[in-house]
């Protein structure tokens, strides 16, 4: 068995990118909907670790420390607004929303 | 001459739009009155110390610049611009004033607004550079969308939308035509990208340059057929915004003609094949716009309409002052610029203070005011006059310099001017029907419901006050001085307006005639090093 | 000439006025009041002062032999632009004195007679600022030594008449006769306008003369080919304004509708000056004029038309004042078929014995109409010269002048344009001719009815008042004939019976004017040789004598004889009677063809301006409008996952690229 090498981590970034894109396509759920971008988000942060690791300079994890701030006040942001959003419509279904046309 | 007055033009309206924003909206009237004289003394030191028959651009600005396209941050004015910046700081403190009372809801944004527009209506007149010129352009049109949108009659988002996306459209082509030219010259240098259009485009490239240039001023200024977006704009917009649209923003439809299209049109005119058709079309549609707008304008029921239409019928009187490509066609013109500023500006001022008093604007409604109004009565007729061009006021020189211009133009020739004299045989018509139902005749006003039983005769509101005169008096003076002592002014523009002509001139050089008259030969220094 | 006194302060001559009616009209209202014609009265007192010292010192140069009898004075340049140049300068000679002396005493004579007449008038003060304009105007106009200085002056004193016709403006007659006074004479004025073009495309400059053969009346004597063939046009152009200011046929209409000002308006201005400047300004541009015969012919022909079309048109009228205007329209055609036969002296002289008689018959119908509280119908008066018996002489003396009785001045003027006329066509002299024995008859046919026969006074009802009259002033029934009111009359008799001797032959008017450079022009391109000294002379007085008497002897026979005897006339006449009456429906004839289709015209282009224009960009956005319709559909449903989905697509459509290529 050899030492995890580059396309390892890549596969799990790959991997995790896909279920979250498709729970994002497939999910009615706000919250669910959400937790899926934020499952694309850490796919993307996962490959520039990687990259940074094997290429061998920090630019790919400073920008993930970036990432991981943005993605912090993202989500708080994110939920701010679900919550305001169910209040209004009592329910959590992105197709309540449908006049918003965005 | 380097100087950082025109920076201060932009910078005071600009900041005071941004201050005035916040301030509370008692003040923001006051502030916004203070800011634009203060942008009126600028202007009036520029003025003075403007050296007249001196170099061509003086306080000349150059800030940063973009290299990589040939843009810059350029400031200059000259002679014409001049009169043009005189003119919009003189109109926006009275119209500023003009507000005070109309305009009670939402003060702060208005005024904000008023100062933001001025900034960008100077901005037109002081920019050296085609980019920036461009920019201030579509700047305009901003603040002038919020003025109509929020604050007009009862059909202004339709006539705000109309107007945005008219000016807009047209627009298009000019940035086209502009960056075409920015584009083959290297530079969006006005001067050098006016010499380069003269001296080194091709006839067919040169052709469509202008066809681009025409399109999109003529939207602007505009001419028939493409005016439907203004009596609308100006019936639906408040006092001070038509006052601002009469009175500037239709000037720098012919202001942008004038600085691109009259240089480049004098070489294609001379020598192209297509253009003098083209010219002589253009000629026709301005000569067409001045009688129909006269007669549209004839048979409206409202005032502010029919003013409206006359501005279309004058604006054609303008238009055919530049395409007459000769010296006095073009100095004419410029002088009609300021003076249909002055006197279309002030009409509106007097009918907003009309409609102050009795909230209509029909025609129909009202009559016999001199009775009850006789201050009001004697503006009204003066400024009808001077817009009817009566020698002796303002309107006449300029009336007659272009006709004359068309009259003796060897693109345009004699009937052009005596179809357009037809106009103001017209013009006499419309504005004398409304003067002789509004203010002559058997006194009528509509009877106020909210004071419900007053008697039409004595009470009611009464003559204008100290306040409305005093927006009214430099207007009614500038009209006067204008039309008895012109020529200073006239004489202030040969230089510039002789420039336009000098490559036509050594062109020319090769015939055995030329003029005498022009003695500047400057075309290849570069603007900033023309300083004495 | 340069030294006189009257040419170093000229500037003064139309600037006091000017500062007269500027000081009453912004003091009058609130301080002067009822003494508002004190600034006029000095101001126009002054200018008249100045002006008859120029006149008279002009004389004296010309009894000494000066040779030079002009000047020309520039003050600034009014407008200068690429090579057009217009300065505001005045130019003086024997004609521009004349007309200047007439103008400004004249005209003094009515203002002082305003100050009676219009005495408890609302906007008493805006009267007489508008009248110390029209001095201003006119006096411009006259002394103008360019053709835009003149065309300054001559809008101004459209405008004035335009002010002062509607100087009632709360009668809708007279807002109406304001409005058709200045339209009509802008359309005079847009031929003038474009004459003035033509004349700087041709020439290159607007002064009438340069001293250095640089001036446009020099140049016009001896043109070069290519100026000869483009100056054929000038005096048709020029011939359109003075047809509209001076109103001749076909632009005389707004004439007898501007007799709505008040009385002394129609004397200075709709008689005895603004009218004439028409006449003035061909006698001045003579040089353009002759060796023209076209243009000549036209406006000697459109003078005797219109002579005959006033004369007969004045036959059939009832009111007083119309009565006079279409008998002043006549007489301006009477000095237009002298200018157009070549005999401009003739022309001025009867403009100025004109000015005389024909004020003074103005003014004295404006006695007659206060003494008759306001009422003008000439049926319902009669027998009036036992309430104001000064009026009934002052007003014989005018009518006898007008109708040409002889040695009373109009006989003298009068005579010369027949002479003239009958020199150049006998046709013309033939219409002259007998127009004149209308003239007598008209004239005598109101001064009959009105002043002699039975005493009848109307006695209209309270409510028909006089609009703007004071209520208070009317009942005042002896003071009518107040010497503020008899004295200008007096003078303006004196006038009317002496102008005619100005002109006995040798060294008279008519010499003196030949010394102005533009009439010499014309005298020494006049077929037949000095008026004084012609054959036809003599006879053509004993004739147009026995005309004018056999036309007062006939208005005695059918209106102070038997005054049925005319009704019976009229009657037995009666489709040209109805003829008359209706004016032959002019009016009725622009109103059909010219206002209503342009009108229409106006409606229907306003029509297409909302439809057609309108509708086509309303046309044109709405292809966005649909294109964004159909996007809507299709793509912005709402669906957020629709949208992700189609992200993807895009993305990996994107990627697809990338790989493949």
């Amino acid at each position: 068995m050899s030492t995890l090498a580059l396309q390892h981590y890549l596969a799990v970034g790959g991997i995790m990118f896909v279920i979250g894109l498709i729970g994002f396509i497939t999910r009615r759920n706000l919250i669910v909907m959400f937790l899926c971008t934020e499952l694309m988000f850490q796919a993307v942060a996962i490959n520039l670790i990687a990259f940074s690791r094997f290429v061998g300079n920090l630019a790919g994890q400073t920008f993930v420390i970036f990432l991981l701030v943005i993605a912090a006040a993202e989500a708080s942001l994110a939920l701010g607004l679900v919550v305001l959003l169910f209040r209004q419509k009592n329910t959590l279904d992105a197709d309540a929303w449908r006049e918003l046309k965005g | 001459m380097e100087s950082v007055l025109p920076v201060w033009l932009l910078l005071i309206p600009a900041a005071g739009a941004l201050v005035g924003a916040l301030l509370p909206a008692a003040a923001s009237r006051f502030w916004a009155l203070l800011v634009s004289l203060a942008t009126l003394a600028v202007a009036v030191a520029m003025a003075c110390r403007f050296h007249y028959g001196g170099a061509l651009m003086q306080f000349n600005f150059d800030g940063f610049a973009l290299p990589q396209i040939g843009a810059s941050f350029s400031l200059g004015i000259d002679a014409i611009a001049l009169w043009l910046v005189l003119l919009t700081v003189l109109l926006t403190p009275l119209s500023v004033a003009a507000s005070f009372q109309s305009i009670q809801d939402r003060a702060r944004e208005y005024y904000a607004w008023m100062l933001l527009l001025l900034a960008a209506m100077l901005g037109v007149f002081v920019a050296r550079d085609l980019l920036l010129f461009y920019v201030f352009f579509e700047l305009t049109l901003i603040p002038m969308f919020f003025i109509i949108g929020v604050w007009g009659g009862p059909e202004r988002r339709y006539a705000a939308g109309k107007f945005f996306l008219f000016t807009f459209a047209g627009s298009i082509f000019t940035l086209a035509g502009a960056i075409y030219l920015g584009l083959h010259a290297g530079t969006f240098d006005i001067r050098q990208i006016i010499t380069f259009a003269q001296n080194d485009l091709t006839s067919t490239q040169r052709y469509w340059v202008l066809l681009a240039l025409l399109a999109g001023f003529a939207v602007k200024v505009p001419l028939f057929p493409v005016h439907t977006w203004l009596p609308l704009a100006h019936t639906e917009a408040p006092t001070a915004g038509s006052v601002i649209l009469a009175g500037v923003l239709l000037k720098l439809g012919t202001y942008g003609l004038l600085r691109l299209a009259v240089p480049i049109g004098m070489i294609e005119a001379a020598s192209g094949v297509a253009f003098p058709h083209a010219l002589r079309v253009i000629g026709i549609l301005c000569v067409v716009g001045v009688i129909y707008a006269a007669l549209v304008a004839w048979v409206q029921r409202d005032i502010k309409k029919l003013v409206a239409y006359s501005s279309v019928s004058h604006l054609g009187f303008c238009v055919l002052g530049l395409l007459a490509l000769n010296m006095h066609g073009i100095e004419g013109s410029v002088l009609y610029m300021v003076n249909h500023g002055l006197s279309t500006g002030a009409m509106f001022l007097v009918v907003g203070m009309i409609y102050d008093r009795y909230h209509t604007r029909e025609i129909d409604q009202l009559s016999g005011l001199a009775r009850k109004m006789p201050i009001l009565a004697f503006f009204f007729v003066l400024f009808s006059l001077s817009s009817i061009g009566l020698p002796g006021l303002n309107g006449f020189v300029s009336e007659f310099l272009t006709i004359l211009g068309a009259f003796t133009s060897e693109h345009l020739g004699v009937w052009f001017g005596a179809f357009a004299a037809v106009g103001v045989i017209l013009g006499a018509l419309y504005m004398l029907h409304m003067v002789a139902c509004v203010i002559f005749g058997p006194l009528k006003v509509p009877v106020l419901h909210e004071d419900n039983v007053t008697a039409v005769d004595e009470s009611g509101p009464g003559d204008i006050g100290g306040r409305e005169i005093g927006i009214l008096l430099p207007l009614a003076i500038a009209v006067v001085w204008l039309g008895v002592y012109p020529s200073p002014v006239l004489r202030s523009m040969n230089g510039a307006v002789r420039s336009m002509q000098q490559p036509l001139l050594s062109a020319k050089h090769t015939t055995p005639a030329p003029r005498t008259m022009f003695v500047r030969a400057s075309r290849h220094v570069h603007p900033a090093s023309e300083a004495p | 000439m340069d030294a006189l006194f009257a040419v170093k302060y000229s500037y003064l001559i139309p600037l006091l006025p000017l500062a007269g009616a500027a000081i009453a009209g912004l003091f009058g209202a609130r301080i002067l009041r009822g003494r508002s014609h004190w600034p006029i009265w000095l101001g126009v007192g002054a200018s008249a002062v100045l002006c008859l010292s120029l006149l008279v010192h002009m004389i004296s140069l010309w009894r000494t032999g000066q040779s030079q009898l002009w000047a020309t004075k520039d003050f600034y340049t009014w407008i200068e632009a690429g090579q057009f140049k217009a300065t505001a300068g005045f130019f003086f000679d024997p004609l521009s004195a004349v007309m200047l002396a007439v103008v400004t005493g004249v005209g003094f004579l009515i203002i002082v007679f305003s100050a009676g007449y219009m005495k408890g008038e609302a906007g008493y003060y805006r009267f007489f600022a508008y009248m110390g304009l029209f001095i201003f105007t006119m006096t411009t106009l006259v002394m103008a030594n360019n053709f835009l200085l003149l065309y300054l002056g001559w809008e101004g004193v459209g405008l004035c008449s335009y002010l002062l016709i509607g100087y009632y403006y709360q009668r809708p007659a007279a807002r109406e006769a304001a409005k058709k006074a200045f339209l009509v004479n802008r359309i005079g004025d847009f031929g003038f306008g474009l004459g003035v073009m033509l004349i700087w495309k041709v020439f290159h400059t607007v002064s009438y003369f340069g001293g250095d053969g640089g001036g446009v009346l020099e140049m016009a004597l001896n043109p070069t080919a290519q100026q000869a063939a483009a100056m054929r046009y000038i005096p048709f152009l020029l011939m359109l304004g003075a047809f509209g200011k001076s109103a001749q046929f076909p632009l005389y209409v707004w004439l007898p509708d501007a007799m709505e000002g008040p009385t002394p308006v129609s004397a200075l201005i709709h008689a005895a000056t603004m009218v004439t400047a028409g006449v003035y300004m061909i006698a001045r541009c003579s040089a353009l004029f002759v060796g023209n015969q076209a243009a000549m012919l036209t406006v000697a022909a459109v003078g005797a038309f219109t002579a005959l079309l006033g004369a007969t048109i004045a036959l059939r009228q009832f009111d007083l004042k119309r009565v006079l205007a279409y008998s002043t329209i006549s007489q301006l055609g009477y000095m237009f078929t002298a200018v157009g036969v070549l005999a401009p002296v003739a022309g001025m002289f009867h403009l100025v014995t004109h000015a005389f008689f024909k004020a003074l018959l103005f003014l004295c119908c404006g006695v007659v109409m206060h003494a008759m509280a306001g009422e003008l119908d000439m049926r319902k008066m009669s027998g009036v010269k036992r309430v104001l018996p000064w009026t009934n002489l002052f007003i014989l003396v005018g009518c006898l002048a007008l109708s040409g009785f002889p040695f009373v001045s109009g006989f003298f003027s009068k005579d010369e344009i027949i002479a003239a006329a009958l020199r150049q066509s006998p046709i013309l002299g033939g219409i002259l001719l007998l127009t004149a024995f209308l003239t007598a008859y008209y004239t005598f046919r109101l001064y009959f009815r009105v002043f002699q026969g039975p005493l009848v006074i109307p006695q209209p009802p309270p409510a028909q008042e006089h609009a703007g009259h004071d209520p208070a002033h009317q009942h005042r029934k002896h003071s009518h004939e107040s010497l503020i009111l008899m004295l200008p009359l007096a003078l303006l008799a004196e006038g009317a019976i002496l102008a005619g001797f100005l002109n006995w032959p040798k060294s008279g008017l008519g010499d003196f004017l030949a010394a102005s450079p533009s009439i010499a022009v014309a005298t020494a391109g006049a077929p037949a040789a000095e008026p004084g000294s012609e054959p036809l002379f003599t006879p053509i007085m004993g004739m147009s004598a026995l005309i004018s008497l056999a036309g007062i002897a006939l208005a005695y026979w059918l209106h102070l004889a038997d005054r049925a005897r005319s009704d019976r006339l009229a009657a037995a006449l009666g489709p040209l009677t109805r003829v008359l009456d209706a004016k032959y429906w002019v009016d009725e004839i622009y109103q059909m063809f010219v206002v209503e289709p342009l009108r229409q015209l106006g409606e229907v282009f306003f029509l297409i301006d909302q439809l057609v224009l309108d509708g086509l960009v309303a046309l044109v956005g709405l292809v966005p409008q649909l294109g964004g319709f159909a996007m809507k559909l299709s793509t912005q449903r709402g669906y957020l996952q629709g949208y992700a989905a189609v992200m993807l697509l895009g993305m990996a459509v994107i990627l697809l690229m990338i790989f493949v290529t």
